[in-house]
């Protein structure tokens, strides 16, 4: 009995005393994940009313802090995660830039994505196990805007310090070359041909002078040029409508004077003189100051008709399509 | 640790114990062993240095119990000479858990000895209730490595990994011990420092050649140099 006890120990023992640890070793770890930082920005880009609008090739620029993650993918996408829309990838720089050439796309809405596998950086266990994975997006949405140029609208003429100021809509898409302002001016009841007013190169600035108008009916235009194409888009014509100077009355004075009185010219900046011409007596007056509206000669009653033409020309300029007439007959 | 299986040996050892028989005694000895395994703490270490997870080690091969059971002839003098096997376990561990799972590495010793030994009683010292003698044991140590890596996450993954390394060395034990019976019960109590004489490395069953090796291309052998202490029962038949 006693045997079969001692050999029950000793299997007891050998199947007993295979060692094994127990010991364990729990670290308290935060379970928060600090975020990604990124900087992403694309040029050029034109930001209207929070939207990002962009035309042709763009860069798009990125710089990334992971911090203590590891990088397991890093990849460019446009819109979504399909195949055909995957701009490409790489694992090796989380600074630089990747170009885009947006024509390839339908214009409208897009979003550019980065799509960022990196480890979770707690540190815990799973993450050093590389199990833990995080998954980052950052987008920017972008409008891709390759069509033609559109027309803006001149939205109103205001007198301004004695001239008139055109004044047009800003042109909201991107690759603006320029604005560029036309009038059309109408003498004796007929539109003349179009005048170039001047060219504005900044988005921004979205109104002129108009140095030459003394006066009259005049219709303004504004065309836009885009970088991108050869074409001007012209805006519809906006009519104004001012007084120009015009004889008033014609008195006589003492013996045989005849004074000639007309209104005087409504946008002294822009004056340059009056010019009346007595076509009668072959005498003309050329007067350069805008307040000064009469003007006498000689009258000899005999029954002969006197014509006078009351031309106002703008200051510095003589092209006839900027100066306004006025005919008085007298008989 | 298995005590429980340590006392019940003790207790059943005792529980066995008959007079002695005059030509051959079967021995059952139940002891406390230390061991230097001074390569397979540098292979812990060395894990710890090269691994990203922030490894503890909480098991370092501590002192264990150790089993032998020897038979030996009895020589007309009252010496003994005799053939032993011997088995032994300890082991080593590395671990971390946190919130997200639980990753260890463990090291399980095993050592079988195999050997023959020669107990000299000293006669000048020898009375009817104790005999102190001198023990030399030559032996085969047959180690096996048991190497156990598992990480069991709280996603529910889990991972493990188990290679098997052996060796095989040879030592000798100088020891003294004392035969005694002051409680009407015959014990004998034996004290020795078992000496590795080799230092053959861990390597795997089926390849010699392919040793576990740490930087430095240091071999790791198991190291089991230390102290023996044991008490144990005689049967004699």
């Amino acid at each position: 009995m006693k045997k079969i006890l001692a050999t029950i120990s000793v299997l007891c023992f050998i199947t007993g005393c295979k060692y094994s640890p127990s010991g364990s070793n729990y670290i308290e770890r935060s379970q928060e994940v600090i975020p990604i930082v990124a900087n992403l920005s694309v040029s050029p880009v034109l930001e209207i009313e929070d939207t990002l609008k962009v035309f042709g090739y763009i860069d798009f620029h990125y710089d990334i802090d992971v911090g203590n993650k590891q990088v397991y993918s890093f990849e460019f996408w446009l819109d979504d995660d399909s195949h055909e829309n995957n701009w490409g990838s790489q694992s090796w720089n989380l600074t630089g830039s990747h170009s885009l050439y947006t024509n390839n796309y339908e214009d409208g809405e897009h979003t550019i994505h980065i799509k960022l596998i990196t480890s979770s950086g707690r540190e815990n266990i799973a993450d050093k196990l590389d199990t833990e994975f995080l998954e980052t997006r950052f987008a920017i949405p972008l409008w891709f805007d390759n069509g033609p140029a559109s027309p803006v609208s001149v939205t109103k003429v205001n007198k301004e310090a004695g001239r008139i100021q055109v004044n047009w809509e800003m042109y909201r898409r991107p690759d603006l070359e320029e604005y560029r302002v036309y009038k059309m001016q109408t003498i004796d009841g007929f539109y003349n041909s179009e005048q170039y007013v001047g060219t504005s190169e900044s988005r921004e600035l979205t109104s002129i002078i108009d140095p030459q108008y003394i006066g009259g009916k005049v219709n303004y235009r504004v065309d836009v040029k885009i970088g991108h194409s050869y074409k001007y888009s012209n805006g519809e014509p906006f009519t104004y409508s001012g007084s120009y100077p015009q004889f008033i009355s014609a008195d006589t004075v003492g013996s045989n004077q005849l004074q000639i009185k007309w209104t005087s010219c409504k946008y002294p900046a822009n004056f340059g003189k009056y010019e009346i011409y007595n076509s009668t007596i072959n005498q003309e007056w050329t007067i350069d100051n805008v307040n000064d509206t009469t003007v006498s000669f000689q009258f000899s009653d005999n029954g002969t008709p006197h014509t006078l033409i009351l031309s106002t020309h703008p200051e510095g300029n003589n092209n006839f399509r900027n100066v306004r007439q006025d005919t008085l007959y007298i008989n | 640790m298995s005590f429980k299986y340590l006392l019940l040996s003790l207790i059943t050892v005792i529980a066995s114990q008959q007079v002695y028989a005059q030509n051959f005694e079967a021995e059952i000895a139940v002891g406390y062993s230390s061991y230097a395994t001074k390569d397979l703490i540098r292979f812990q270490d060395e894990i710890i240095s090269g691994n990203r997870l922030s490894f503890k080690t909480t098991d370092r091969f501590p002192a264990q119990p150790y089993l032998q059971i020897t038979v030996a002839k009895i020589m007309g003098d009252g010496n003994r000479v005799g053939f032993f096997w011997g088995y032994l376990s300890t082991g080593g561990r590395l671990t971390v858990s946190d919130y997200s799972g639980e990753v260890s590495s463990d090291q399980i010793l095993i050592n079988h000895e195999l050997g023959v030994n020669l107990n000299l009683y000293i006669e000048d010292l020898k009375s009817e209730k104790i005999a102190p003698f001198f023990q030399m044991k030559i032996s085969a140590l047959l180690s096996r490595l048991e190497l156990f890596d598992q990480a069991h996450l709280s996603n529910g993954e889990s991972y493990k990994e188990e290679l098997t390394l052996i060796a095989q060395n040879a030592s000798i034990t100088p020891s003294i011990g004392l035969d005694t019976n002051i409680i009407s019960t015959p014990l004998r109590v034996t004290v020795g420092y078992l000496i590795q004489v080799t230092e053959f490395p861990f390597h795997l069953r089926e390849n010699r050649d392919a040793k576990l090796r740490i930087s430095g291309d240091n071999t790791v052998g198991p190291g089991l140099t230390g102290l023996r202490v044991s008490v144990s029962g005689v049967l004699s038949f």
